[in-house]
């Protein structure tokens, strides 16, 4: 028979692996945040959630991106990608050509979102991930 | 008994899942956990103060994640450039936010103010450089942590001091 020591470890051990793997899965590989403002409406609302993917591959016109703010560090934005380097995006009478190492961001709310039409193009090494799935509210879950 | 045997198996692999699962995070995600890093520099763009003409082998440097410290004139950081989301470099920092900073491009000079939320770097070795005098003031969310010591190689051990070498300066804080 096992002393209930060993039995006590062997759940322990299990909770911390648990933890563990969780935290690895939802902090290096996934994340689920929740969502704040107008800038994307109408596909976000403000409250809602979502499950993104870190470090993303490939990223192609139409994803949509969670990235630190260009002027705040401490600040994150999501923004649908609209360009990428070579692109000659136009807004109002002004063109501008996407640079080497940047992309053209915009939100889904034209008329009010702060985003590239606003402060130009931002280098690519703010991305920190790439919207997969809205987990919330569960009468519009949906994968983008 | 292959019955024994299996159990042994399946006992040998919860454990291996185990170990990997609490090993992981500590040993490849450390540098998340405890905000400290350590970097082998690449190329003379920060001689003399990192890897000098006279060193033999490249140095490494010990950082701190750049959340857990201030950032002042002359301290080194390592941020993402603008134009390659794919490397890390490391400079020096000549210009915070509001400070006017000398561009020369070839001989013509020109004075630029540093936006707001923005850093203005540059290398230690001019000319040898890739650094703000091409691509301009780099964000402050590029930027990943600040160098404090060198650490190997061990003749060359020593905590890496907020100097500027004699041209690299701001323009308008002359009491530096």
């Amino acid at each position: 028979m096992k002393s209930k020591w060993r039995i006590c470890g062997g759940i322990l051990l299990k909770s911390i692996g648990c933890v563990c793997s969780l935290r690895v899965l939802f902090n290096d590989f996934y994340f689920l945040v929740g969502l704040n403002g107008p800038s994307m409406e109408p596909t976000f609302h403000t409250g809602d959630i979502i499950l993104g993917e870190r470090h993303p591959r490939n990223i192609a016109c139409g994803n949509i991106l969670v990235l630190r703010s260009p002027f705040d560090p401490d600040g994150y934005i999501v923004k649908r990608l609209m360009g990428l380097p070579g692109d000659i995006k136009r807004y109002g009478l002004t063109f501008t050509k996407v640079p080497e190492g940047h992309m053209w961001l915009e939100g889904d709310n034209g008329s009010n979102s702060r985003d590239s039409r606003v402060f130009g193009p931002v280098p690519q090494g703010l991305v920190t991930g790439r919207v997969l799935y809205k987990v919330w509210p569960l009468s519009d879950v949906r994968a983008f | 008994m292959p019955w024994r045997s299996l159990a042994a198996l399946g006992r040998i692999i919860q454990v291996a899942v185990t170990t990997a699962v609490l090993i992981y995070p500590l040993v490849f995600q450390g540098d998340k956990f405890f905000k400290v890093r350590v970097f082998k520099v690449n190329g003379r763009s920060m001689h003399p103060c990192l890897n000098p003409y006279s060193s033999k082998c490249d140095d490494w440097v010990y950082v701190r994640d750049v959340g857990e410290c201030e950032i002042h004139r002359g301290d080194v950081v390592t941020f993402i450039p603008p134009k390659d989301p794919s490397a890390l470099f490391i400079k020096r920092v000549i210009g915070l936010e509001g400070d006017t900073v000398v561009k020369s491009d070839g001989a013509s000079t020109s004075l630029i103010t540093v936006p707001l939320g923005h850093y203005w770097v540059e290398g230690d070795n001019k000319g040898l450089s890739i650094d703000s005098q091409q691509f301009g003031p780099v964000p402050k969310s590029l930027l990943q942590s600040k160098a404090f010591y060198i650490i190997w190689p061990p003749s060359r051990w020593k905590k890496i001091f907020n100097e500027f070498s004699s041209e690299c300066k701001p323009a308008n804080q002359s009491e530096i």
